[in-house]
């Protein structure tokens, strides 16, 4: 029989099958309506995670920052000892199959604390060693930990980049200082050496020492030292500094105070930021980021201060943006599900349907059988009809939600802007998605009427004739 | 020429087994109108689908134009049935929702032929059966005497040699009845076998042959002088 014929009777069943023909349109209609509306809400949450943190990414980046963060036994937390210089570099490293990742590695640090010497040359070792047993003998000044910052000349010059105008006296920092033994103070720095009888300008040597505690044990303590002698470059304005929020008297670069600490550099974190590029694929970005966070915290030693400390390599974006996709991943296994079983009851009426009209047409099909249709013909005329049903179905669908998208798509931008996702984010439908439905209702139908339509091929015409008469 | 050698058809199994055919041994012969006679039960309408390929003998073989249909796969039967042989049912058995046309043309369509040439068959027979007022009709816009010349008219659109017709005036009033036979003996003279599935003697009467079963055997062979 040719297709346009069996076509034509598929069709014509349909037809004079109002009834059963239009609750099964219905059913499918629904669900095929549900699955589109569930798989464009999928698809435009994903949108809006992406816009979201494309926007944020593009804004500002991507921060990684490392440093050890501990939760103490009487639920107290806080950032506990700095991470040290060989686990700087372990996590330098697994940046290195993705160099366009660091646009900027800023390092902040401190020293337990810091002496000023007597401005014209470097401390013998024996005088720093005196130092450490009395912290008086050579002290011309001294000032607490966070009074010192420890810059990085690779990036966050926070301070020393800005405007040549925030500066009492001397010139900002420059690439050509990385490594140099500059530094710059404040104003009140200044005033303070002056009482101690040091009237310092632009040019002038100071030796600064520093020197850290070493825990051990958490009891022992020991304290390394070291001394240099600095050229001051620059003063900043008292004023500058209390407007930036900055209450630091001495900048120094973090890679001269590597070479003068040796390897007792107390960093107190690591922030690497990474900026987007000119024609860069969020996703593909967001992949380099996650191994990079994912192996550096796979990796990393447990901190030793206690057991309940933590020491993670973050990134914001990857951390968020993971957490809102395995959010994202519940909501689509749950959508999925719930598709997945309307679709299952929808077939089953599907198959239903296929079996009442196998039933309904048994004496029609019992006489073409006996004029000379196969059993194979009978099943394509079936399968025909399903076709048609659920294309009808699916088509009217599709149409509706295209009727009326000047209504759809908005509210369903609005329903998710009002949980939070990004307004401007919902999706049209794209063409494969009917198609994905059409072809699903179609097999798994056949899959589902396969006993009908077994039936059917082997149909015995003389009872189905016989039973009918 | 149809030969049915030892023949055989039994239903289920065991004691439940149902003989219908009890060794039948006949032949029917080319452009002969044929009568299978008997009374309710005795096997006449399983002989026919038989003959006409609808059923497969328990035992023994069935030759048709040169064919053994026992050796027939399903797909077979099927193309023989559509090329060689057109079934006429007492209860008509036509699909009440299309026109007269499409119901006649059923045995062209399924075999694949185009529109207008199948249609232009199923014109020409319904115009020789006096139906061509009701070509456009729907089968359940018809008389009982109408829907069994539609049957008929399906029965001979595709040219088969054989034609099986199993009780057709059972439905029919007697004016009816008659005006069927009397086609039927028409379409012998055409060169066609005609095979008569019946228990009205008179019917039988038309025959040329005659075969009278009784109780799954072949009990009398009867020819018209």
């Amino acid at each position: 029989m040719r297709f346009a014929d069996s076509f034509k009777i598929a069709l014509h069943s349909i037809i004079h099958n109002k009834i059963r023909t239009l609750i099964t349109v219905i059913i499918v209609l629904v669900v095929s309506l549900l699955i589109m509306v569930i798989s464009i809400m999928l698809l435009s949450f994903y949108k809006s995670v992406d816009n979201a943190y494309v926007a944020m990414f593009d804004k500002t980046g991507a921060v990684f920052n490392l440093q050890n963060y501990y939760v103490s036994a009487d639920g107290t937390s806080g950032v506990s000892r700095g991470i040290n210089q060989a686990e700087y570099e372990y996590v330098i490293n697994q940046f290195a199959p993705y160099p366009e990742l660091i646009d900027n590695a800023v390092i902040s640090g401190n020293l337990e604390s810091y002496y000023l010497y007597d401005m014209t040359s470097k401390p013998t070792q024996a005088a720093l060693d005196s130092i450490v047993n009395s912290g008086q003998l050579y002290s011309r000044y001294n000032t607490s930990r966070s009074n010192l910052n420890v810059f990085s000349a690779w990036g966050d010059l926070d301070y020393m980049s800005k405007d040549i105008s925030y500066l009492k006296a001397g010139r900002l920092w420059d690439i050509d200082d990385e490594g140099t033994k500059n530094v710059w103070v404040s104003e009140s720095f200044i005033a303070n050496a002056s009482l101690l009888g040091n009237n310092l300008k632009i040019g002038d040597n100071v030796v600064i020492s520093c020197q850290r505690y070493i825990t051990e044990d958490n009891i022992t303590y020991t304290l390394f030292a070291r001394a240099e002698v600095f050229k001051i470059r620059g003063i900043f304005l008292n004023e500058a500094l209390e407007e930036l929020n900055c209450n630091y008297e001495i900048f120094v670069e973090a890679i001269t105070m590597y070479e003068m600490m040796e390897d007792n550099l107390d960093i107190y974190s690591l922030r690497i930021i990474s900026e987007p590029k000119y024609g860069y694929v969020f996703n593909e970005e967001y992949k380099k980021m996650a191994t990079i966070v994912k192996n550096v915290n796979s990796t990393m030693q447990p901190n030793i201060y206690n057991k309940r400390e933590s020491k993670r390599f973050r990134c914001d974006i990857v951390d968020n943006l993971t957490s809102v996709r395995t959010i994202g991943g519940v909501m689509i296994g749950a959508g999925v599900f719930i598709g997945f079983i309307i679709l299952i009851i929808s077939i089953g009426s599907v198959a239903n349907s296929v079996m009442i009209s196998v039933d309904k047409n048994k004496k029609f099909f019992g006489v073409m059988m006996a004029v000379g249709l196969t059993g194979s013909g009978i099943k394509r005329i079936v399968q025909q009809e399903i076709l048609c049903v659920i294309i009808i179905a699916t088509g009217i669908a599709y149409g509706l939600l295209n009727l009326f998208k000047a209504y759809f798509y908005p509210l369903v931008d609005s329903l998710m802007a009002m949980v939070g996702f990004t307004s401007g984010s919902v999706v049209i439908m794209p063409f494969y998605i009917p198609i994905i439905v059409v072809a699903a209702f179609i097999i798994m139908s056949l899959l589902f009427a396969r006993k009908s339509l077994s039936r059917v091929i082997n149909m015995d015409v003389i009872s189905v004739i016989s039973e009918v008469a | 020429m149809i030969e049915l050698r030892d023949v055989v058809k039994t239903y289920g199994k065991g004691d439940a087994a149902v003989h219908a055919l009890k060794t039948v041994n006949m032949k029917i012969e080319d452009g002969k109108f044929t009568a299978i006679i008997g009374k309710s039960g005795s096997g006449k309408s399983t002989l026919m689908n038989i003959i006409g390929g609808l059923d497969s003998p328990t035992e023994g073989k069935v030759y048709s134009e040169g064919l053994d249909l026992t050796s027939l796969s399903n797909n077979e039967l099927a193309d023989y049935r559509n090329r060689t042989t057109g079934f006429i049912f007492q209860s008509f058995y036509l699909e009440p929702t299309f026109t007269v046309l499409e119901n006649v043309a059923m045995p062209l369509t399924i075999r694949g032929i185009p529109k207008r040439e199948r249609e232009a068959a199923a014109r020409k027979i319904i115009g020789k059966l006096g139906l061509t007022d009701k070509v456009n009709k729907k089968a359940n816009e018809l008389s009982g005497g109408q829907k069994q010349r539609v049957s008929i008219a399906r029965a001979l659109v595709h040219d088969p040699s054989i034609v099986l017709a199993d009780e057709p005036t059972g439905n029919l009033d007697s004016a009816n009845g008659a005006e069927v036979i009397k086609i039927l003996r028409q379409i012998c003279t055409e060169g066609k076998s005609v095979v008569l599935v019946t228990h009205n003697i008179d019917d039988a009467k038309q025959a040329d042959v005659v075969f009278v079963i009784k109780d799954g055997l072949l009990d009398k062979e009867l020819r018209r002088k």
